[in-house]
């Protein structure tokens, strides 16, 4: 086995990246057609992409990865599952995460990022706004049929009866420990760091955007869903 | 008549930046706090253009990003000389920095007519970059504050280095020490433009036309092959100059002006010696800068290969939709984040597995069952205190119906114990309850008996199905229990002790089907 293909492939599994800045060495083997030979034999045999993006890369899991990927347990301790967190809290977090995702990267022209940070204070109260919206809609039973299921809607009221909180509260009944709690995960993952109250983006996650937005993405969702007809294009 | 609006409106996109870039400055809401400080929209503005000075001479002089303490020192003076409170300019600092300057991160877009497409495209406008906190202006707010492009700038670079030779050649060593700084100030904005322009590249490298790359890379070359000779010429001749003022005698030398001089001329040399390592760093960045060029093509290209999905309709749309798996959306997010993650290998012979809680394996987990463990005993006790509250507000809605058919939630709420409704109300469960109830509208209880069922017990959240396999067989002689709006309301006052809440519910009917 090509070594110099072993130790990036070392490097990757440590920090999940490698990059021109902090690892010269093995960024210039790694741009010899050699050693991106011998990875393409590891990543067809273990199950894992290599996500370039400028002068980064990234070891990205396949869906049906086993080895490093994670246990569906993971989430729920990242952010600190404890014995005040429900299944509807969980619920919520779950979709504050997606939504955080969405704030940043709904951009549809040619670059899907659409702002640089978000205070934490605006992104209360833009989800405020988005679960008012959902609660408002309520009084129109067609409309919110289509839209939202039922649980959905108790999601939204629940975010609309908790507290604000203390900037720094993890507490689930307020609604800046909601946030904490989901910032905790990401900052894990190093996907998002807050800094003086703001909730910034980092490069890895600038750069991996692109890739979790392929098209070929959506029907990986629908199966863990449970399938949904005519999704929609681009 | 295209060809005409085509060559009338030539550069017509660059206009439109510089407008773009105003409105970015001058466009913003106020609020109160803000207008306290400075109630004048005028003065304002005046405040913000000047700390888009002063970032950029930051930038310049001393070639380092500046932070929000540094414009709060600035506007601090530049407040004292407008007769402002200079208390408040930590606060209008970073007003300025991140909510004018920065756009409280959303990125400016303006549409913008091209006379090359012939339609609009729209055009995203950054004024400043942070990193960790520090500032420094991008390639658009340079153009805009010294309305030329610093990469067209050679000519300037040339004429900034021939004043410094005519000025040193007069004996005029006042000016040529400020000729001096604003060559190195030049040439860093060179620099810093190249940085600049691989940024852009980075971010959206379909914006960037080839032209442009061509442009930087030959006016690069040509401003370096021409100016790198003339710069050391220019060394070495005040170098002579000023070896030949300190050999000046000592009476002389008593001479203000001379020792003045000598030390503008220390300086000058200083200067041209920053400007002649900048200028040979810039060689090296020129090399980079086509390698960095054609890699982010490259990706450019492999990105652009995959179609993107809508965020919103593929994503929230469908979770928001489905409902019924509340348990299972729970680890979508998990799902969804997967390729972001850090790898992580199981550890199937960790030393630290020795030092986990030991405990009974007394059942398999299936791969099907998701299991919220609890950490210890207490979390175990939580759920059993919540189950068995679940069971007791059913067991006593049941109680209640045995000698009322048709009732409100107001007259069984009335019925407890104040012991009773003080548990029942303990973490909201009681309206909890009573909301769900509402929400399934009939409980159908001969339906419930006669279709076979596994029994799971819940992990504290409410299950009716689990609660009537607990009630006993007397208390469900019934048909049915149906759940029937109302106009009017009740209200249920919810102490813990520390707090009250008032909860206002309908006071919804409640109507039994017995066997006859």
């Amino acid at each position: 086995m090509n070594e110099k293909a072993l130790m990036i492939f070392r490097q990757l599994l440590k920090t999940g990246m490698i990059s021109r800045n902090d690892n010269p060495e093995l960024w210039n083997d790694f741009e010899t057609a050699q050693v991106r030979e011998a990875l393409d034999v590891l990543r067809k045999q273990l199950d894992f992409d290599i996500y370039r993006a400028s002068d980064r890369a990234y070891l990205i899991p396949e869906e049906d990865n086993v080895i490093f990927s994670k246990d569906n347990m993971d989430f729920r301790r990242d952010i600190r599952s404890g014995n005040d967190i429900k299944i509807t809290d969980l619920y919520l977090l779950n979709y504050m995460s997606m939504y955080l995702l969405y704030e940043f990267f709904h951009g549809e022209g040619a670059e899907p990022l659409c702002r640089d940070f978000v205070e934490q204070d605006d992104f209360i109260s833009i989800f405020t706004s988005h679960c008012e919206s959902v609660s408002l809609r309520k009084s129109d039973a067609d409309d919110i049929s289509d839209k939202y299921s039922i649980n959905f809607c108790k999601m939204a009221d629940q975010w609309l009866t908790k507290t604000y909180g203390e900037p720094d509260s993890r507490q689930i009944a307020t609604k800046t420990g909601c946030l904490n709690r989901v910032l905790i995960k990401m900052r894990n993952e190093n996907l998002f760091i807050d800094d003086n109250n703001m909730i910034v983006p980092t490069q890895k996650l600038k750069d991996i955007m692109p890739y979790f937005l392929r098209k070929e993405r959506t029907a990986s969702i629908h199966r863990f869903l449970g399938g949904q007809d005519n999704a929609a294009d681009q | 008549m295209n060809l005409e609006i085509s060559e009338i409106l030539d550069g017509f996109e660059q206009r439109m930046k510089y407008m773009s870039i105003v409105r970015c400055l001058t466009e913003h809401t106020r609020p109160d706090v803000i207008r306290d400080i400075i109630s004048d929209d005028d003065m304002l503005n005046n405040c913000i253009m000047a700390v888009l000075v002063y970032i950029m001479e930051h930038n310049l002089r001393y070639d380092a990003e500046c932070t929000i303490d540094n414009v709060s020192s600035f506007l601090r003076e530049f407040l004292i000389l407008n007769e402002t409170d200079p208390e408040s300019s930590p606060v209008l600092a970073k007003y300025i920095v991140v909510n004018v300057l920065q756009n409280s991160g959303i990125i400016h877009e303006f549409p913008v007519f091209s006379p090359l497409t012939m339609k609009c495209e729209k055009i995203n406008i950054r004024l400043i970059n942070d990193v960790k906190g520090r500032y420094h202006l991008t390639d658009d707010a340079y153009e805009f504050l010294f309305r030329t492009k610093e990469i067209d700038s050679e000519l300037d670079f040339s004429v900034a280095r021939f004043k410094l030779h005519e000025l040193l050649k007069r004996g005029n060593y006042n000016d040529a020490l400020r000729q001096s700084r604003e060559l190195v100030s030049k040439i860093r904005t060179m620099k810093s433009g190249i940085n600049d322009f691989i940024q852009r590249c980075r971010e959206n490298i379909s914006q960037i036309l080839i032209d442009e790359y061509e442009k930087i890379i030959n006016k690069i070359h040509t401003i370096l092959s021409e100016e790198s000779n003339e710069l050391e010429s220019l060394e070495k001749n005040v170098q002579l100059t000023l070896d030949a003022m300190n050999q000046t005698d000592e009476y002389n030398r008593e001479n203000n002006i001379i020792n003045q001089n000598i030390r503008s001329m220390n300086e000058i040399v200083s200067n041209i010696r920053i400007a002649i390592n900048e200028q040979r760093s810039l060689m090296n960045r020129q090399y980079d800068l086509s390698k960095q060029y054609q890699q982010l093509l490259l990706d450019n290209m492999y990105i652009r290969s995959y179609k993107r999905f809508n965020l919103e309709q593929e994503l929230l749309d469908v979770f928001r939709k489905k409902g019924s798996d509340t348990d299972k959306l729970c680890d979508f997010a998990q799902f969804i984040l997967g390729p972001f993650g850090k790898p992580r290998l199981k550890k199937y012979f960790s030393i630290s597995d020795f030092y986990d809680k030991q405990s009974l394996t007394d059942k398999e987990l299936s791969d099907n069952e998701i299991v919220l463990e609890s950490e210890d005993d207490q979390a175990a006790k939580l759920i059993d205190r919540r189950n068995e509250l679940h069971l007791g507000i059913i067991k006593s809605l049941f109680i209640y119906i045995q000698d009322h058919s048709r009732f409100t939630v107001s007259e069984y709420l009335h019925s407890l114990t104040l012991e009773e409704f003080e548990n029942y109300c303990d973490e909201q469960l009681l309206p909890g309850v009573l909301l769900a109830l509402y929400d399934t509208g009939r409980i159908d209880i001969d339906s419930w008996k006669s279709t076979p069922k596994t029994i799971i017990e819940p992990n504290g959240e409410f299950e009716l199905a689990w609660c009537l396999s607990r009630l006993p067989d007397e208390l469900l002689e019934i048909n049915a229990v149906n759940i029937i709006w109302s106009d009017k309301t009740t209200l249920m006052n919810i102490s813990d002790g520390e707090r009250q809440r008032k909860i206002e519910i309908t006071d919804f009917i409640i109507e039994v089907s017995a066997n006859e």
